[in-house]
């Protein structure tokens, strides 16, 4: 039963109401406020955050000062979970790259939560096995896929989280996601905008034709997509749903 | 310190990064323009072997970086090459045996493919043979 409104975070939302009164007592709500870290790679992990909205980005630093292998989490997904529940440090840094509200809790009250309920362990598994599917394809789509797709899929994924055509992002920001220099990105999206798919201003995207940019956006959107909408297809507490093998060998419409 | 813009020449339109990059001296820049090209064709070299990079120097072209060389390995290319011609040995000998072989012929081939688009697809072996890509495919 779902009895959470669908504004907030998914995961809270997915929640039975028995459950959520697990949750309510140690909630806090707070702003997501851009350029916030909320962990950071090694530190133990001291709160849980389920963003309402927004866009929170776990990336991989670099002694040089770069980073890149970015996961998006937007009010699809939780930041710190693992981390919480392992007792263990941060996996990743965790910065809020689009503001909104988020809810948090803290370590040891989500690992009191996961004690309590079979269900809400199930739950938190499938999210923490949705985030996984993201790094491993991640991973692989940086290493097989060319500049302009790896951009399509994360202007796909961003807004698929924030809503609307606008992906109020910089270019310099896409590049660190991406691990790569922002003149590629610049000259990479720019071959979009002449494809006439993107345009892009000081500060932000737009999409202007999403058909397009799923086209030229590479396998790895539609397959982290179809990994997602499986692992939630079903309730937590209901049996386990076909092979995801199933799901993701399906050929794209 | 001047300003240093791009502009990529893909055959269709060209495309150009006005923001630019500050750089101290035009050898820093043409490093960058390196590696922008090798992250532009990374994935698809067969399709990117014909562009360009053109580096402007405060609004002055100075330099075309062509793609297709930009992919040539950066650590000892005899070194690679050995291993490579090594694996393409064993594989036409017949000495191909478990996962390693396999892994080392599949590594062998992408390089293979690499130097393709970027060299003269001649080779000669450690035993002395002549390599063309032509039979190899």
């Amino acid at each position: 039963m779902t009895a959470q409104p669908s504004d907030r975070n998914a995961f809270l939302a997915e929640l039975s109401a028995t459950d959520y009164e697990l949750f309510r007592p140690h909630l806090t709500s707070f702003a997501l406020t851009v350029g916030e870290r909320l962990q950071d790679l090694g530190v133990p992990v001291e709160q849980v955050v389920f963003p309402h909205g927004g866009l929170v980005a776990l990336t991989m630093p670099l002694r040089s000062g770069g980073g890149g292998g970015a996961i998006l989490v937007g009010r699809d997904g939780i930041v710190g979970a693992v981390g919480a529940a392992a007792t263990a440090p941060a996996m990743s840094d965790a910065e809020v790259y689009i503001g909104g509200r988020g809810a948090r809790i803290s370590a040891s009250a989500f690992r009191y939560v996961l004690d309590q309920s079979a269900t809400v362990r199930r739950l938190a598994a499938r999210y923490a096995a949705a985030l996984m599917v993201q790094a491993h394809q991640t991973a692989l789509c940086n290493a097989a896929h060319p500049v302009e797709a790896r951009i399509a899929r994360w202007l796909l994924e961003v807004v698929d989280r924030s809503g609307g055509f606008d992906v109020p992002l910089t270019q310099s920001t896409l590049a660190l996601m991406l691990g790569v220099q922002r003149t590629t990105v610049n000259l990479a999206a720019g071959r979009l905008e002449a494809a006439g798919v993107i345009t892009c201003r000081r500060g932000y995207m737009r999409i202007l034709r999403r058909e397009q940019l799923e086209r030229h956006a590479c396998e790895c959107y539609r397959n982290v997509r179809a990994y997602v909408s499986h692992v939630h297809a079903v309730p937590a507490a209901a049996a386990p749903p076909a092979p995801v093998a199933e799901v993701l060998a399906r050929k794209p419409a | 310190m001047p300003l240093y813009t791009f502009e990529l020449q893909d055959g269709q339109h060209p495309v150009g990064d006005e923001t630019g990059v500050w750089f101290a001296d035009r050898e820093r820049a043409l490093d960058h323009a390196h590696r922008v090209a090798r992250e532009l064709m990374s994935a698809r070299e067969v399709q990117t072997r014909t562009w360009r990079l053109d580096v402007y120097e405060d609004g002055s072209r100075v330099e075309q970086v062509p793609c297709a060389h930009a992919q040539l390995p950066q650590s000892d290319p005899a070194d690679r090459r050995g291993t490579l011609l090594r694996h393409i040995e064993r594989f036409q000998a017949g000495h191909v045996g478990g996962a390693g072989d396999h892994a080392g012929i599949a590594g062998a081939g992408r390089a293979f493919a690499r130097q393709t688009v970027s060299g003269d697809g001649r080779w000669q072996t450690h035993h002395g043979r002549q390599l063309s890509i032509a039979k190899m495919l």
